[in-house]
């Protein structure tokens, strides 16, 4: 049974093909920022990401696609031909996995003012930077076939299932890589997890002007 | 449940997803009497609000705008010529071999100012010089482009060479117009380079290199090719 947005993206592709331009900016704008994170979060790259989210899209303005929807959603068709570009650009370069000098901007707590009426002090906010950075530093650092799961699963949030289908592998296999990736990513962040005594910080008090 | 099945389970335990109820349930009930596992589930609890943290911050991640145009021009680009269906973008080598080609054409017209100029008359060894800038030209002849495959065909070929075909116009280089000037430029291409410039070339040939004439327009792009034996 297909929900309305996979429905959505079937009549779109069907309107890319006649060259609806559109349909392929709507199609684009849905799922780009998925691919974009993915490919990000695998080579570490913004350039390298870029990259792939115009590879995947260029496949369809090239021509017919060989998505089925009998198989799944168009999503994972895009994550599927995304994946196989990231997996030749790491194997292009295995120097790619590497830390970036910088992470794009727009990493930010923002939506936590935004949506949670929250306001971070910036000793706060520096301390989830750091805890981000070492994050995806961790993330970088495990091999491909656990950067991808995690990836997927706990970054994207996606379901094991729809990971499963994109992964092109049975549930239980990507079940099993992802314990054995978490396992690894607690191994590597064991001094960042460990549970912190309270740190009183004191605000110097401003001085009234005048 | 054995910590061993528990240790299998506590990421999902520490997600609150992909779990049942009851295996859930039991999960817990074996953290809460087993220490070691009970800190296994605490330290998997952080590690799902860090990756948490870091999924909600990177969410606003996209790609640049720059990527969304450059899309939507290449779209309109394959839907305006229906004769080719797929467009083929441009290699990496093309643009450097434009860049060569330019500066032979500039190399050209330094040379011929300085020959026009009185007092000005470089030795042979100066303009060979000047002309020899391109590492991988061979021979460049300025040519007027009025006609794209019936132009070569009245310019001399090189010695010990002769033209094994007519200029075949390059895909999306946006064609060549009566009256633009352009530079030939002679270099050694694979057999799969010259497929990806649209030259019908027969695939079963293998690979290796042939000679080409390359028509560079005055915007540093080739514009036609042609096979030179």
């Amino acid at each position: 049974m297909r929900d309305a947005a996979e429905v959505r993206d079937e009549l779109l592709l069907e309107r890319v093909a006649v060259g609806d331009e559109e349909a392929f900016r709507a199609l684009y704008r849905r799922h780009q920022g998925s691919l974009y994170r993915y490919a990000l979060h695998m080579t570490g790259r913004p350039e390298a990401a870029e990259e792939v989210v115009q590879e995947v899209f260029m496949g369809l303005i090239r021509g017919p696609v060989k998505f089925d929807a009998e198989r799944g959603p168009l999503g994972a068709f895009l994550f599927g031909i995304a994946r196989n570009r990231v997996r030749r650009l790491l194997e292009a370069d295995r120097r790619l996995v590497a830390m970036p000098e910088e992470w794009p901007e727009g990493l930010s707590t923002e939506t936590d003012n935004v949506f949670g009426r929250r306001t971070l002090d910036a000793a706060d906010h520096l301390a989830r930077a750091e805890m981000n950075a070492q994050v995806r530093k961790a993330v970088l650092s495990l091999p491909e076939r656990y950067r991808e799961v995690v990836t997927l699963c706990d970054l994207e949030e996606l379901a094991y299932e729809q990971a499963a289908l994109i992964l092109n592998c049975p549930v239980g296999t990507v079940r099993s890589r992802l314990n054995r990736a978490r396992g690894m990513l607690a191994e590597k962040l064991t001094a960042a997890l460990a549970p912190k005594p309270a740190v009183r910080v004191r605000v110097p008090r401003v001085a009234d002007a005048g | 449940m054995k910590c061993g099945e528990f240790a299998e389970i506590v990421h999902d335990l520490a997600r609150a997803r992909q779990l049942g109820e009851v295996e859930a349930a039991i999960g817990r009930a074996h953290a809460e009497s087993c220490p070691a596992c009970g800190c296994l589930l605490a330290e998997a609890q952080r590690l799902a609000g860090v990756l948490r943290e870091a999924s909600v911050e990177s969410r606003g991640l996209e790609a640049p705008e720059g990527v969304e145009s450059g899309l939507m021009a290449a779209f309109r680009a394959a839907n305006s010529a229906p004769r080719q269906s797929r467009p083929r973008p441009k290699p990496k080598w093309l643009l450097g071999l434009g860049l060569a080609g330019a500066g032979v054409l500039a190399s050209l017209l330094v040379f011929v100012w300085l020959a026009r100029s009185p007092g000005r008359r470089p030795s042979s060894a100066a303009a060979s010089a000047a002309t020899g800038s391109a590492t991988e030209a061979i021979a460049e002849q300025k040519a007027p482009a009025g006609q794209t495959a019936a132009m070569p065909a009245n310019l001399p070929a090189q010695p010990n060479t002769s033209l094994v075909s007519g200029f075949v116009p390059v895909p999306f280089a946006g064609g060549i117009a009566r009256g633009d000037t352009g530079v030939i430029v002679r270099v050694q291409v694979p057999r799969s380079a010259l497929a990806e410039l649209g030259y019908p070339i027969d695939e079963t040939g293998g690979e290796g290199m042939v000679q080409a004439d390359l028509l560079v327009g005055e915007d540093g792009w080739p514009h036609a090719v042609r096979i030179v034996r």
